[in-house]
């Protein structure tokens, strides 16, 4: 088997959860903002390393040279990898002082390391962990002055996908009758086709709608995106950790149940995506009409993974990308303004800040076209290769994902035009527009959007491996393997 | 450009790149902090469009000189996976050089005239900006080779169209209606993209040269059953409709005069309201193979060329009269796409589309003009035009002066019975969610203390 280099992924994943240790120990804020910056851009760095390694050895499992192989990249994991590390490095270097307490630092380094740790898990245990890890910001970060229900929604919806998960893998071992072998490596899933059949299915199937968010469970990511805050709420949905499940573990181990099952999860996100979409517009918060996209837009992920053809695996992958930048990015700008005006953004009239802040408004409308498919960007690409992927199998997708887009641009301008024009805009003396950090992250991720819709074959191609090892699975005779 | 000895099919790519260039240009030196002078902003612009207008003209001449009927070019392909991919293809040919030729010249002429009307404006990198844009977008439209191409140029002049609207952005009106033609915008283009889907699906193909056999106007519809050519044909009117402002959707474009009077001439006059009767044009055969979608493309321009032109007579400002107007041209211009009289719908949209951008670039002068003459004559100019109205009984001419002041009741019917239906849905199933979460109290809180 090959082996990485260096031991890059457990420094990945080391490093901030060192950070995470250790920020409650820093009394300055700045300090405490350096440091864990310094562990997340590290971390993205030895992620990047890690996937030109293993696109240089033409995207096959290299692993970790001194962890018996429990820590692996292969096609799968190795883009969302390196996508992840980067966009929680941005989250992190755009964090305003105000926002670098303790408890919100050290959730935001927990969710990375966790979200690595599933990522690049070369067994079941250790992606249980990396799942936990990265559930943990609720419990780590709660709301100031918050003990509503809504308010333990988010901690409840991850509990119970946990706890799901965790169930469904005990009772695949426990059906293998070799529960050691089962749980210590992936490899084992190999002779244990099958193991806990449909009961395991369904039970891994709940953790993917509650972690998912799918209706009618998206309640918990609005909640978490109103009450909490908004860099780990975000960061929690953008890792697409159910998705993964689903290719990791789901696609493998029930080859034959998910070529017919899997529709129902397909039904059920196509369903989440229009109905989110159309409740956002009754919504008047910013936080929520942005927590409502990322559930309506991140829900074709999904469907798109389900077609089994390798467009619609290929679109969804892609899709995967656009929806993690660009609902970032939407968010850090939101966060932006909202600290800038020292209360929530509010949706109530027009505030006109584009007077103010005009880089804060280009940013939020490029990148928010570059989500609902902006020709030119990697949206489009994304939508183009989505649709034409569910052409033969699924072509409500055809129908629902034209009228769910359609809203949700809609929505967006509609947030942008309440927040950024339609009045002269306050006089904010001295207030900064986008600061050097939130101009270089922000950069970061539009260059990426637009260079990859102008240059898709270099986005497209850091998943084909990985759609065709999915296209394989699902026992599509068409595909040319991995 | 033939000293230059440049094919027929680099002129084509040349007509198309260069707004894209320029576009791309501007924004890069925007981006980077610096801000370009007024004059160089404008001449960036115009030597883009003169450049664009000269590679059409040669390449129009060049055509007609050999007599060759199309001209067509494949870049490639933007991206492919497995048996998908997405073909970059250009193609002109007697429907669509002429689009062309009209859009890259009027485009640059509106530059012009605009580098003075909007002289130190505020916005004035962002209209040239959004003009270059727009250029870009709807010369990919006229030349692209596919559906699938027409797809981007047409979100590309409809993003470009909804942030001029909202050009002066710091009142609120023009945001406001801003806001409701891009809903009508991205509502009708689902009609395109599920359209082009269709054709996917039932012919495997978005591209001219598969779906149509022949030489433009006398092409012939791919294998498509009588449904499947109705069911896409609908699905494209749906698309042009929205684009032209025909019924019921003629409500956003005195709306979309909230934008400066050289876009409103461009886009509302020439350009973009034209690009819905091409793309009609362009699926003639699709659509001549249908007699519903035939007599709906006829009833709907019938329908909007009676209201617009009552609209027009009872408006009170000179651009929404002018908007009413296009509006009506258009609908005749759908009757005769309708009834297959493409050549005469092609000539029609060519002479209004020169005419209605004259007329509204002559506006604010014209108005200055007039009253000037107005009080050189002391207030004794007598009203132009006739009252044939008068002819009619007094209940029928109250009752159209109604329906001309509601513009034909179409807003209304599209707010009572589709946006309201909507919003009524997405509050019913708000309540419920949060009277389930137990957070009604305090969104109720909340939104009174916003609204206070």
């Amino acid at each position: 088997m090959l082996e990485l280099a260096l031991p890059l992924i457990t420094a990945a994943i080391a490093l901030p959860l060192s950070g995470a240790a250790t920020v409650g120990q820093i009394r300055s804020d700045r300090q405490r903002k350096a440091w864990a910056v310094v562990a997340s851009a590290l971390s993205a760095t030895a992620c990047l390393e890690a996937l030109r390694e293993c696109a240089a050895a033409g995207y096959v499992s290299l692993v970790e040279p001194w962890l018996f192989g429990h820590l692996f990249v292969d096609a799968l994991s190795a883009a969302p990898l390196a996508l992840f590390a980067l966009v929680s490095c941005g989250v992190i270097s755009t964090l305003s002082y105000q926002d670098c307490r303790a408890s919100r630092v050290r959730a935001v380094l927990l969710i990375q390391a966790g979200t690595l740790a599933a990522y690049a898990a070369g067994s079941p245990l250790l992606f249980v962990a990396g799942w936990i890890i990265s559930s943990a910001a609720p419990f780590v970060d709660r709301p100031l002055g918050g003990a509503q229900k809504t308010d333990r929604l988010p901690a409840l919806a991850l509990t119970a996908s946990t706890a799901f998960l965790i169930a469904g893998l005990v009772y695949m071992s426990w059906s293998a009758r070799s529960p050691l072998g089962v749980l210590a490596h992936w490899s084992s899933f190999e002779t244990a086709a099958d193991a806990g059949g449909m009961v395991a299915f369904a039970l891994l199937m709940l953790a993917v709608f509650f972690r998912k968010g799918l209706f009618p469970a998206h309640s918990w990511v609005v909640a978490a995106h109103e009450h909490g805050g908004l860099a780990p709420a975000v960061l929690v949905v953008s890792g697409h950790l159910a998705a993964f499940l689903i290719l990791r573990v789901v696609i493998p181990v029930f080859p034959a149940i998910s070529s017919e099952a899997l529709i129902l999860i397909t039904d059920l996100a196509l369903f989440t995506a229009l109905y989110c979409a159309v409740l956002a517009l009754s919504e008047r918060s910013p936080r929520r009409i942005l927590a409502l996209l990322v559930v309506s837009q991140s829900s074709f992920v999904l469907a798109g993974l389900e077609t089994g053809t390798p467009e619609g695996v290929s679109g969804a992958l892609v899709y995967w990308m656009v929806v993690t930048v660009a609902t970032t990015s939407l968010a850090v700008v939101l966060r932006a303004l909202e600290q800038r005006l020292h209360h929530p953004a509010s949706d109530r009239g027009f505030l006109g800040l584009a007077g103010p802040f005009p880089r804060l408004a280009t940013f939020f409308i490029v990148t928010g076209v570059a989500l609902v498919g902006m020709p030119g960007m990697l949206g489009f690409i994304a939508d183009e290769l989505l649709l034409h992927g569910a052409l033969a199998s699924h072509p409500r997708l055809g129908l629902v994902m034209p009228l769910a887009a359609a809203l949700n641009a809609f929505h967006l301008f509609r947030l942008f035009s309440r927040l950024f024009l339609g009045s002269p805009g306050p006089h904010l003396a001295g207030v900064p527009d986008a600061r050097w950090g939130e101009r270089l992250a922000l950069t970061a991720g539009l260059i990426l959007l637009i260079l990859g819709g102008l240059l898709p074959a270099q986005a497209v191609g850091l998943r084909s491996a990985a759609a065709d090892a999915v296209v394989n699975r699902l026992g599509n005779p068409s595909s040319h393997g991995d | 450009m033939q000293h230059l000895n440049l094919s027929p099919e680099m002129l084509l790519v040349a007509t198309v790149a260069l707004p894209g260039a320029a576009f791309v240009l501007l924004s890069l030196a925007w981006l980077s902090g610096w801000e370009p002078s007024e004059r160089l902003i404008s001449r960036v612009t115009a030597t883009a469009f003169a450049g664009s207008s000269l590679a059409a003209l040669t390449l129009a001449t060049s055509m007609l000189a050999s007599g060759r009927h199309a001209v067509e070019i494949s870049l490639g392909r933007w991206f492919a996976v497995h048996e998908y991919e997405f073909p970059l293809k250009l193609f002109a040919d007697r429907l669509s050089m002429p689009m062309i030729l009209l859009t890259a010249l009027l485009i640059g002429l509106t530059a012009a005239f605009s580098r003075r009307y909007l002289h130190r404006e505020k916005g004035f990198v962002r209209f040239f900006l959004l003009l270059n844009l727009f250029g870009f977008g709807s010369l990919v439209v006229f030349a692209a080779g596919s559906y699938d191409l027409v797809i981007g140029g047409w979100e590309l002049v409809g993003i470009t169209s909804v942030l001029l609207i909202a050009f002066f952005q710091e009142r609120a009106e023009p945001v406001r209606n801003a806001m409701r033609v891009f809903a009508i915008y991205r509502g009708t283009d689902i009609g395109l993209l599920v359209g082009v889907f269709a054709l996917h699906h039932y012919v495997g193909s978005g591209t001219y040269s598969v779906l149509f056999a022949g030489e433009w106007p006398t092409q012939s519809a791919a294998s498509l059953s009588p449904a499947q050519a109705s069911i896409v044909g609908l699905l494209l009117l749906l698309a042009a409709a929205g684009k032209a402002a025909q019924a019921p959707f003629t409500g956003w474009l005195p709306r979309a005069m909230e934008g400066p009077t050289p876009s409103s001439a461009i886009f509302y006059g020439a350009i973009s309201v034209h690009a819905g009767a091409y793309l009609l044009i362009r699926s003639e055969p699709l659509i001549l193979s249908s007699p519903i979608v035939s007599g709906m493309v006829i009833a709907t321009g019938l329908f909007t060329a009676a209201v617009g032109t009552l609209g027009g007579r009872v408006s009170a400002d000179a651009k929404t009269s002018l908007a009413q107007a296009s509006a009506a041209q258009l609908g005749l211009i759908f009757v005769e796409i309708g009834l297959g009289w493409t050549w005469l719908a092609l000539i029609h949209i060519l002479g209004h589309s020169v005419i209605r951008t004259l007329e509204f670039l002559r506006t604010p002068s014209m108005l200055h003009d007039y009253h000037r003459m107005h009080s050189a004559s002391g207030g004794k100019l007598d009203p132009a035009g006739l009252y044939y109205e008068a002819a009619l009984p007094a209940g029928l001419r109250s009752w159209l002066y109604r329906l001309a002041l509601d513009r034909g009741r179409m807003d209304v019917i599209l707010d009572r019975f589709i946006v309201g239906a909507v919003a009524k849905l997405s509050r019913a199933i708000r309540t419920v969610e949060l009277n389930v979460a137990g957070a009604a109290p305090r969104a109720a809180a909340q939104e009174a203390k916003s609204r206070a």
